[in-house]
Parts: structure tokens; C-alpha cells; sequence
């Protein structure tokens, strides 16, 4: 592979993935210009292990390089942040809402169901934004973030049920 | 199944990832039981609330610009070196719009001297409170008619830490409230004001001249911590403060 040829076939499958990494590195970092940054140091790890993909789809792991990135980035920039990455949510057995009007009337207002989501630790956040705006699978979420199925499995229903407690218990402003 | 197991089950069975047994085992019990059946539904809306387009973040620049510089040694090509000059314009569009000043981190921020610089006047001797009571009921009303707000005077959050008192102080071109805590022998002075505008922003730190300094915003106040105490103890306090 030529460089130039390298550069070009980088160009075609991983720069048009700068959407999902954008999103990603946003929703673990928290600021626009923070995203930036990390978007564009993942493409730079990106370029240079780009001869090491070897899956057809490049965008677990494009994810998987984002994710990284983001988490040394907080853990350099925002520690106190970043402690919250070994946090363990609440480990309750799940029940239907007290109150599902109140649930149902904080689910329809967007602000509140960001707020809720960025209030989780990292990688519970990462999770939800991988499975349900990335829709990567299980296996591929397990991939990104080095965990096994299992943990990704348990993860993504301790953070569905702790958004539906923050969000029923939340009172409107 | 247990309505735990149901419970436990259910996501992955709404993400398809469940097997053939255990998804018909699950159907089975949420035909028979009620409760499961209201908490499917929840865990549906709450899906389809979380697949709102608008919760995704857009990037604001151009795709083009998160594209790594070009390799070192290959030869400008006229629409490579098209790209490249596009990138420069951008680049220096971004440098020139955003500032060097303005920045990211807060250490550019004037208001952490500022901050800084209170902290250390405010241990000379006699500057450290104007009202000194360990009583928030004490110190919150304290504040009434020096300030045009009402100061949030937070209990100290564990037996370690103590409220000292109160004083006024002139940060960010108006006068604040300062609050003083101590952690044993480790003074913590606590600067809160309105934010100008309805904002969150989570907590950060800054080591600077060996002093600890933490800033956060919530609920419409502004916040700064600063103290010489270690960066785990005090970001457990602001952490406690931010709640």
C-alpha cells in the first residue's frame, strides 16, 4: 500500500465516520471543543494503526480508538470526572415506575432525557450512546469498550433502569 | 422465570439479543403477569424516547477537518494541496473566531487568580470571616441585605469538615459570597454567586502555586473552591457541594 493510496482508502472508510465519532467523543467529554480534540487525536491513532483493520466494518473499531482516546483525555483533563469511571450503579432489582405519568411526561422533554443520560458514569453513558444511537450490537459494545457480553448486558439495563428512576423522580423546573 | 429475571432479561430481549428459549420463557411470563407487562412498556418508551435524532450530537465543523495532516514526503497534488490550503483557512478561521485567550482549559481562566489570590489574603491574619459561627442558620442569614441574593450555605458533608463562617468578598467585577470550611487544620474558602446564565458545567480542577481549585455550576450558582488541601479529599467535597 502506497502512502498515498493509504491516505485515500482512509479518507473513503474512516473519515466518513466523523458523525458517530463526534457523537461519541461529545457525549464522554462533554464540550464541543473538547470533542474536537479528541475526534481529531483519534483520527491521528486512527491513520496510524489503519494497517491494522482487518474487520469489514470499520466503525467498532473507529469507536473503539474514540472511546479510548476519550477516557485518557478525561482522566489527563478531568480527573475528578474520571473517577467516576469504576463507579457502580445502584444494584437494585428493576420495578415499574411509581409514577408512570411523571415518567412518561419527563421522557417526552428532550433536555431532560440528555440530562439524565449525561449523568451517568462514563461507561454506563458510553454504553447507552453506543447501543442506542450507534446501534452497534452487544458483541460489537463488548468490543469497543473491553468488557465482556455479560457486563455489557447487566450495564445497559442498570443504566436504563437508573435514567427511568432519575427521570420519573425528577421534578419538572 | 422470576420477575427478576424477566426484569434482568427484558433489554436484552427488546435488543434482540436474547436466544429463541429464553426470549419465549420471557413472553410467557410478561403474558402472565401484569407488573412486567407495565415495565415492558416503560423500557419501550424510554427506548424510543433515547432514539431521538435530536439527542445526537452534530459536529459543528466540517467531516474534512477531523482528517489527519497528510503524510510526511508525498507530493502535492493540485487537489490534495486544494484540501490542504481549505484546511489552513479553516484552521486559522477556528484560531482567529475562538481566540488564544479564550480557551479551554481553566487555567487561561483570569478568575483562578482571581480566586487564588483571595484564598491567600483571606488567611492573612483577621481577613479569614466576617461572621464566624460553625451554625449555617447563623451564617446563611448573615448575608441578607449585603448580598442581592440568598448564598446557599451547605452543611458540611461529613463529620471531617466544619463550617467556619462567612464573609464578603469582590470576585468576577461583584461582590460574593465566600464561605469558609476547614478540614482539620486545612482551611477551604467556598465562592459562590449567581451564574450569569442558566448553565451546568461540571466539575474541574486546577493545581495552581499548590493550591487546589475547583469550579462547578448548578442550579443557577456559580462556584469556586479553593484550598491547599489534596486534590481527593477537597474534589470529595466539591463533589458533595455539587450534589
Amino acid at each position: 500500500l502506497t502512502s498515498r493510496e493509504k491516505r485515500r482508502r482512509f479518507e473513503d472508510t474512516v473519515v466518513p465516520l466523523s458523525a458517530s465519532a463526534y457523537n461519541l467523543a461529545r457525549w464522554l467529554t462533554g464540550a464541543d471543543q473538547d470533542a474536537q480534540d479528541v475526534v481529531q487525536e483519534s483520527f491521528l491513532r486512527a491513520f496510524s494503526a489503519f494497517d491494522s483493520l482487518r474487520a469489514d466494518d470499520p466503525r467498532p473499531w473507529l469507536l473503539t480508538i474514540v472511546r479510548h482516546t476519550s477516557f485518557t483525555w478525561l482522566k489527563r483533563n478531568r480527573p475528578v470526572a474520571a473517577w467516576r469511571e469504576s463507579e457502580e450503579l445502584l444494584d437494585e432489582t428493576p420495578a415499574p415506575a411509581a409514577n408512570p405519568e411523571a415518567l412518561m411526561l419527563a421522557l417526552s422533554d428532550v433536555a431532560r432525557v440528555r440530562a439524565a443520560v449525561e449523568s451517568l458514569p462514563p461507561d454506563y453513558r458510553a454504553a447507552i450512546v453506543l447501543r442506542e444511537f450507534e446501534e452497534l450490537s452487544y458483541k460489537e459494545i463488548a468490543a469497543v469498550t473491553g468488557v465482556p457480553i455479560g457486563t455489557v448486558m447487566s450495564r445497559l439495563a442498570r443504566a436504563r433502569e437508573c435514567l427511568k428512576r432519575t427521570l420519573e423522580g425528577e421534578r419538572p423546573k | 422465570m422470576t420477575c427478576q429475571d424477566a426484569r434482568l432479561y427484558l433489554d436484552a430481549y427488546l435488543d434482540n439479543e436474547l436466544d429463541v428459549a429464553g426470549s419465549l420463557r420471557l413472553e410467557q411470563h410478561i403474558a402472565a403477569c401484569p407488573a412486567c407487562a407495565q415495565f415492558r412498556r416503560e423500557s419501550q418508551m424510554l427506548r424510543a424516547a433515547l432514539r431521538n435524532p435530536e439527542l445526537r450530537y452534530q459536529p459543528r465543523l466540517p467531516v474534512r477537518s477531523y482528517a489527519p495532516p497528510p503524510l510526511r514526503g508525498f507530493l502535492p497534488q493540485p487537489a490534495l494541496a486544494l484540501v490542504l490550503a481549505s484546511l489552513l483557512l479553516a484552521a486559522g478561521a477556528v484560531f482567529l473566531t475562538r481566540g488564544v485567550f479564550l480557551s479551554r482549559g481553566m487555567r487561561q481562566d483570569p478568575l483562578v487568580s482571581q480566586v487564588l489570590a483571595s484564598h491567600i489574603r483571606s488567611l492573612q491574619p483577621g481577613h479569614l470571616t466576617d461572621v464566624l459561627s460553625t451554625d449555617r442558620h447563623t451564617v446563611k442569614p448573615w448575608f441578607q441585605g449585603k448580598l442581592a441574593f440568598s448564598p446557599p450555605v451547605p452543611d458540611p458533608p461529613s463529620a471531617d469538615w466544619t463550617l467556619v463562617g462567612g464573609r464578603l468578598d469582590y470576585l468576577d467585577n461583584r461582590p460574593v459570597a465566600a464561605l469558609v470550611y476547614a478540614w482539620r487544620k486545612h482551611t477551604v474558602n467556598v465562592f459562590v454567586w449567581p451564574s450569569p446564565h442558566e448553565s451546568r458545567e461540571p466539575l474541574r480542577q486546577e493545581t495552581e502555586q499548590g493550591y487546589q481549585i475547583m469550579h462547578f455550576a448548578n442550579a443557577g450558582m456559580t462556584w469556586w473552591i479553593v484550598s491547599d488541601l489534596n486534590a481527593a479529599d477537597l474534589g470529595d467535597f466539591a463533589r458533595a457541594l455539587a450534589k
